[in-house]
């Protein structure tokens, strides 16, 4: 049969719309979503009135109108705006990602909506006032994540109109503090809150209103918070009995006075905690719940190496484990005989400074790699910072870690001479070898990779979709033999590379399946010309330009962020209207 | 931002006979003729950027740090407020601007590529690479996160002021809500 016929013979099986919505209703996973909606119009129209589930990857590739028509019933949204670069300084303030347009429409319509994440966007009071008043009863889950320009304002309106909300996230966002007792309106008028987060903000708590919340909030089983002394907390735990986690909290005694904290405990109830300021002789607080926690922070701690190695050795159930790279090569050889579920492992970045506040032991290089690869199998996500790199470091994770999926490895600038570089052979065995692979980042140095090295990164990665690159190649035409891999790649990050605009461009036509670029630093032009040879229906192309030359009394410094910026991106949207004078639409015009 | 130091003369053309400025283009008595633009474009590019790299580095006296970036090295983004004069000649012209190391290499960029067209792909592909390490390899400093560099200067501001008096705590807060 011809393909026409087949279509028509399937359409016509006589499956009735209601089966056929029931049947879909069983279908998750948005990428099958994505292609039972692409067989015919009637399919298409049946997963958009039974979709529940959608994460607008980029808030500028469709409009707020365009969802709720494709999708009018949706129960979760996840929106993100602002480039991931924003977590790092390098966007500019004004840039964008305004939350208006999308609270407008939500407010109005999604009738279903009980979830929704906003994740690195602009919200005001105003928007929040809006959103409250159109679907505040009936919002069971609201993250404001990484997001900016609203007050504790509003986040009291939203303690007192969202009653049913079970989860409030507010993670590393900018709040204006304002007095306002937002936490106390939250304890008050919610009984079923399940898990609050205001990590890594501003905002202060008092202990009061924490024990309120415990009180009345019985089902609280998560919660993360801001700066408030741990040994305030003695009553709040004691009656927050369903607790599992628990984040922020500081260890801030002044010193002579460490006795604060000589009889504190924390629960042995709890499975995750991460701990602000906690020092050596403040470990002793963790050490009844160690034997069962399944997740430690201890990205903000003042822990020594020795110090890391004491406490890890004692947790034989960790699954996430989340540290600085003062942890050294010796705390990650602990890691890996004593967490064998370990499934996600972040090595962060410490101090650079030689023989500054981090313990000199505290550099982590191919040995602590090799270690983990060997004994972690289980290995889900690794984020690595190293100081030091081999070849055989990376054939090992290609060997061993057979479980990644998100794999991302930063080469330090600390170090003169690397033991071993290029890295070509290695990125191609670990490559090869992790076939699971979906996300990768590889930021390495001049040197670290060489166009061949490139290549193979464009020819191993079947199954990548997001990549951050930086300090790779060596030429243009590495990132030609780049391009023409990648059969699944739909984001990616360039950042300190030496390619041309031309070649950037060409490279994008080369992607096929590439739905969005961010670049920073390259051979960049005054006006981003030859970057038009990358335009194309549907395709947004942004261009921040190089500061140039400006006189040296009234610069705020040469930072790195007044280095050229590209982004470009599929969008239905068409040319973006709050474009700051920052930002230059190159195309559509 | 002006500096003590002495105006230090860069010759990036090559007119007066010093070394390490091997790259040459016209004989040493010519500084006063008017040499076009194109001309200047044109010896720009042809020059070899680690030559162009050197002079600047041995014009820069009192910068040890603009110094240090130049030749290669991996340096963090704070050694960038470093200025040192730099003298252009154009024209019958010369004009001196305290520039930091990384606006001086702006100028020097933006010079050469102006002046791409009119040079073969096998010289531009040099530029490129020989760019890479100095202009845009090297330069660009690791990013880190926003609450992991607020932490860390935090840590480094609370042990600068001496522990165990209020002065100490009130400090801690108020450079944390900085942000």
């Amino acid at each position: 049969m011809d393909r026409r016929n087949l279509t028509r013979a399937a359409s016509s099986l006589g499956i009735s719309d209601v089966a056929l919505s029931l049947v879909m209703g069983y279908v998750d996973d948005p990428r099958d979503r994505a292609a039972a909606s692409l067989v015919c119009r009637k399919w298409c129209g049946v997963d958009g009135a039974t979709r529940k589930r959608v994460t607008v990857a980029f808030c500028y590739s469709a409009t707020p109108d365009r969802l709720r028509r494709r999708f009018p019933c949706l129960e979760s949204l996840k929106i993100k705006a602002k480039p991931r670069a924003a977590m790092f300084d390098l966007i500019p303030d004004d840039w964008g990602g305004y939350a208006a347009p999308w609270i407008a429409d939500i407010a109005r319509s999604f009738e279903c909506l009980t979830a929704l994440h906003l994740r690195r966007m602009v919200v005001t009071d105003a928007d929040l006032a809006l959103l409250v008043r159109g679907r505040g009863p009936l919002l069971l889950s609201f993250k404001l994540d990484r997001c900016s320009g609203f007050s504790t304002d509003a986040l009291a309106l939203v303690a007192r109109s969202c009653r049913r909300l079970r989860t409030f996230f507010l993670e590393d966002s900018s709040i204006a503090e304002k007095g306002s007792e937002w936490l106390r309106e939250l304890a008050l008028n919610n009984a079923v809150l399940e898990s609050l987060n205001f990590y890594l903000t501003e905002l202060s708590s008092s202990p009061q209103d924490l024990v309120l919340l415990a009180r009345n909030c019985r089902s609280l089983a998560s919660l993360k918070i801001g700066e408030c002394d741990v040994s305030d907390l003695v009553e709040f735990f004691r009656i927050a009995t369903a607790l599992q986690e628990f984040c922020g909290g500081v260890f801030d005694a002044p010193a002579g006075s460490a006795d604060r904290y000589k009889n504190f405990r924390f629960p042995t109830s709890l499975r995750s905690l991460g701990l602000i300021y906690m020092g050596t002789n403040e470990v002793h607080t963790v050490l009844p719940c160690a034997g069962a926690l399944s997740k430690l922070d201890l990205q903000y701690t003042f822990l020594s190496t020795e110090d890391h190695c004491q406490l890890i050795q004692r947790c034989p159930n960790l699954e996430i484990l989340e540290v600085r790279d003062v942890i050294g090569d010796r705390g990650l050889e602990v890691v890996s005989r004593t967490c064998k579920r370990l499934r996600r492992l972040r090595v962060e970045r410490g101090d650079d400074e030689q023989g500054g506040l981090e313990d000199e032991q505290g550099r982590v290089s191919h040995q602590g790699l090799t270690a983990i690869s060997r004994g972690c199998p289980e290995l889900q996500y690794l984020a690595i910072h190293v100081s030091d790199i081999t070849n055989a470091a990376l054939e090992s994770v290609g060997t061993c870690s057979r479980n990644l999926s998100d794999f991302r490895l930063v080469l330090l600038d600390r170090e003169e001479n690397i033991t071993e570089l290029p890295l070509d052979n290695g990125v191609r065995a670990m490559l090869s070898g992790c076939f699971k692979l979906r996300r990768f980042a590889l930021y390495l140095r001049p040197g670290g990779l060489s166009d061949v090295g490139l290549g193979y990164i464009g020819e191993y990665s079947a199954n990548i979709r997001y990549m951050l690159l930086g300090k790779v190649g060596e030429s243009d035409l590495g990132l030609e033999m780049f391009s023409r891999g990648c059969p699944n790649l739909q984001k990616l990050e360039l950042r300190g590379c030496c390619f041309s605009e031309r070649a950037l461009a060409l490279a994008v036509i080369e992607l096929s399946a590439l739905k969005y670029l961010w670049v920073h630093g390259y051979s960049a032009s005054p006006d981003g010309r030859e970057l038009m040879a990358m335009a194309r229906p549907f395709w947004n192309i942004e261009f921040i330009p190089p500061i140039i030359v400006s006189n040296a009394a009234d610069d705020r410094g040469a930072g790195a962020e007044n280095r050229a910026q590209i982004l470009a991106y599929r969008s239905l949207a068409g040319k973006r209207m709050d474009c700051p004078e920052s930002v230059i639409h190159l195309h559509p015009t | 931002m002006s500096k003590a130091a002495a105006v230090v003369e860069l010759d990036l053309l090559g007119l007066h006979p010093r070394p390490p400025a091997a790259a040459a283009a016209g004989p040493p008595s010519s500084f006063r003729r008017n040499s076009s633009f194109r001309e200047m474009q044109c010896a720009i590019a042809r020059m070899d950027p680690a030559v162009v790299k050197s002079v600047i580095a041995s014009g820069s006296p009192g910068s040890n740090a603009a110094a240090t970036a130049i030749s290669g090295a991996r340096v963090e983004a704070g050694d960038d407020t470093a200025t040192s004069p730099l003298t252009i000649f154009y024209n019958g012209t010369v004009g001196v601007f305290e520039l930091t190391h990384d606006k001086a290499k702006n100028i020097l960029r933006m010079a050469a590529e102006a002046s791409n067209g009119g040079i073969s792909e096998a010289s531009e592909e040099k530029m490129v690479s020989g760019d890479n390490e100095g202009l845009n390899g090297g330069e660009l400093p690791i990013a880190r996160r926003k609450s992991l560099q607020r932490f860390l200067e935090r840590r480094k501001e609370s042990f600068d002021v001496s522990r165990g008096t209020a002065e100490r705590r009130k400090k801690l807060y108020s450079t944390y809500f900085m942000g």
